[in-house]
């Protein structure tokens, strides 16, 4: 396997980690919070709301304006 | 900000915070409602995120069109969250380091695998996500419903 194909099987891997990270926190009683809690609680002060945010629109112009 | 208005003493009159409050009408727009729910509640909604996400669609790369439309997107949203208050889901006020820490690993790889591919040169030996990302995003279909998932994240984030 070449380094192009190593580096997107590392970045499907990391990917279907994500999905299955999210998946285990949304079992009952689970420590492990979702994806969705996680940023929740990143966004509970004003500069973590702002960051995150801001990290989500720049997620859009970077994909798609380049 | 969440509205606990209606936790405090029943005597009182519930302070209005949010836009269903302040216009005094029942929206069917809630704080768990998903970006699904809210496509059924207002079609007019979906018809402008369908008209953005179809003009995004229509650009191409880094020129000055789609930058254009994300820049003015970008300010109106600011405008919007900063004027309109907003009922938000509650965040959880502790999260367990052990619980956290897969989130912390899926991170960190993350954030290592961009960063070795960027300082490798980005090439095609060692691609970052977005030169992997780039030849799909390059088609009519594919940046359309990007945007349309990108913007259901966006609304997502801000009802947290």
């Amino acid at each position: 396997m070449n380094t192009h194909n190593l580096t997107v099987a590392g970045f499907a891997a990391i990917l279907a980690a994500l999905v299955i990270v999210d998946a285990l926190g949304r079992r009952p009683n689970s420590r492990i919070p979702t994806l969705s809690d996680l940023l929740a609680y990143v966004m509970r002060s004003w500069p973590g709301r702002v960051g995150v945010l801001f990290f989500w629109w720049w997620l859009g112009w970077h994909f798609i304006a380049r | 900000m969440t509205n606990h208005a209606d936790e405090g003493d029943p005597t009182t009159e519930p302070i209005a915070t949010t836009p269903a409050d302040l216009s005094g009408s029942t929206s069917p727009v809630g704080p768990d409602t998903t970006a699904w729910q809210l496509v059924q509640a207002k079609p007019w909604l979906a018809a402008v995120a369908l008209m953005f996400a179809t003009a995004l669609g229509l650009t191409h790369g880094l020129t000055a069109p789609p930058q254009v439309i994300l820049a003015i997107f970008g300010w109106m949203m600011c405008a919007w969250l900063a004027l309109r208050p907003m009922e938000r889901r509650p965040a959880p006020q502790r999260l367990s380091l052990v619980g956290t820490l897969p989130w912390i690993v899926v991170i960190l790889a993350f954030a290592g695998l961009e960063l070795y591919s960027f300082f490798r040169g980005s090439t095609y030996e060692h691609p970052t996500l977005s030169d992997i990302t780039d030849p799909a995003l390059d088609t009519f279909g594919v940046r359309v419903a990007f945007v349309i998932g990108w913007l259901g994240a966006g609304w997502h984030l801000v009802r947290r």
